[in-house]
């Protein structure tokens, strides 16, 4: 019975936000909207985790298998991915490292510098 | 005969189930990272689809219900950011502004190389969510008008690299914070590239997800303000 209630909360929960995210004056996705106001739920204590596992836990354990179909369905799309094949790839793998690379090193100035600054409250 | 099964919703569903069984299983025995159960899975399909000469509309009529569950499992993702709040708060600054350089360097980097490359609209709104999860990426790939299957397809190689590479990376780079290659793995290679993060170390682990979860949102906020 509890398994038919927690998957009925989060349902509902995305079907509302997903309503919602169609009146937003940008386009956003209902389904990350559904995210974030959930976060912001379990933030406030409106909604317990335990409220939604392990309906949740499963979902999130067994994702890859609701990207099965889209994944098969690229064999429609084959013709346009050859046509495209090495810039499709070189886009993939440069933007990966650029990426990383930035990533990291903005992370460590920002750590270089909180350390700095609080070295400094110490010695002052 | 073999129509008659095959039209149905039933056979598509059980298709896409089954052969996700069997990736699973695979990925268990060999656990190694080109292996994963998306892959494996799909290709399962995709090849009894061939042999048996069944089209691709008879498959999705059933596998079209397993899809209906990807809105609800993604608003789920806010429960393992939930649990990760100790680390956030910990690393909060650090963590922000990871986030939003990887999120803003891959949307950049991804639309001056597809300009270079002179890809047109469909195409670039195909690859421009590709650093981000599945789950975010598929919606934002709609929501731009690109091929979604291109998108997954971007997702899942981009995610594989950077699984297989963030080892060398962080050498290359000469990281050695560990919340710095936790973000750029996130950032990076989204929840793939996540998989390698938690092998590496728990910090690398578990800031990885936060930066998937953070990059995805951020990611979207900015698509609302590009233009192509």
């Amino acid at each position: 019975m509890k398994i038919f209630a927690k998957t009925t909360i989060l349902f509902v929960l995305f079907m509302i936000s997903d309503i919602i995210a169609g009146f937003l004056p940008f386009p956003f996705p209902g389904s990350i909207l559904a995210m974030i106001i959930l976060f912001f739920m379990l933030l406030s204590g409106i909604i317990k985790t335990k409220n939604l596992e392990p309906v949740s836990d499963f979902l999130l354990k067994n994702m890859p298998l609701l990207f099965i179909p889209p994944t098969v369905s690229i064999i429609s799309y084959l013709d346009i991915l050859k046509s495209v094949l090495w810039q499709f790839l070189a886009v993939c793998i440069i933007s990966t490292i650029v990426t990383f690379a930035l990533t990291a090193y903005s992370v460590k100035l920002t750590v270089y510098l909180l350390n700095k600054k609080r070295g400094n409250k110490e010695n002052a | 005969m073999l129509e008659n099964i095959t039209s149905q919703p039933i056979f598509g569903f059980s298709l896409c189930v089954g052969a996700y069984t069997i990736a699973l299983s695979v990925k268990r025995r060999f656990n190694y990272t080109l292996l994963n159960p998306l892959l494996v899975g799909a290709l399962i399909v995709i090849a009894i689809l061939s042999v048996f000469k069944i089209p691709l509309e008879s498959f999705l009529t059933g596998a079209n219900f397993v899809s209906m569950f990807l809105g609800p499992a993604t608003a789920a993702l806010a429960i393992s950011m939930y649990n990760q709040l100790d680390t956030i708060k910990k690393n909060l600054l650090p963590i922000l502004v990871g986030s939003v350089v990887g999120a803003a360097t891959a949307v950049a980097s991804i639309l001056l190389l597809c300009k270079m490359f002179g890809l047109n609209a469909e195409m670039t709104a195909s690859l421009l969510p590709k650093s981000i999860t599945t789950a975010f990426g598929t919606e934002l790939s709609k929501q731009l008008g690109g091929i979604v299957p291109i998108t997954v397809a971007a997702i899942s190689t981009t995610g594989i690299f950077g699984a297989i590479t963030a080892p060398y990376l962080i050498k290359l780079f000469k990281i050695k914070n560990p919340v710095a290659s936790g973000l750029a793995i996130g950032a990076s290679s989204h929840v793939l590239g996540t998989s390698k993060a938690i092998e590496l170390g728990e910090v690398e682990g578990s800031v990885s997800s936060i930066a998937v979860g953070l990059c995805g949102i951020i990611t979207v906020i900015i698509a609302i303000f590009v233009r192509f």
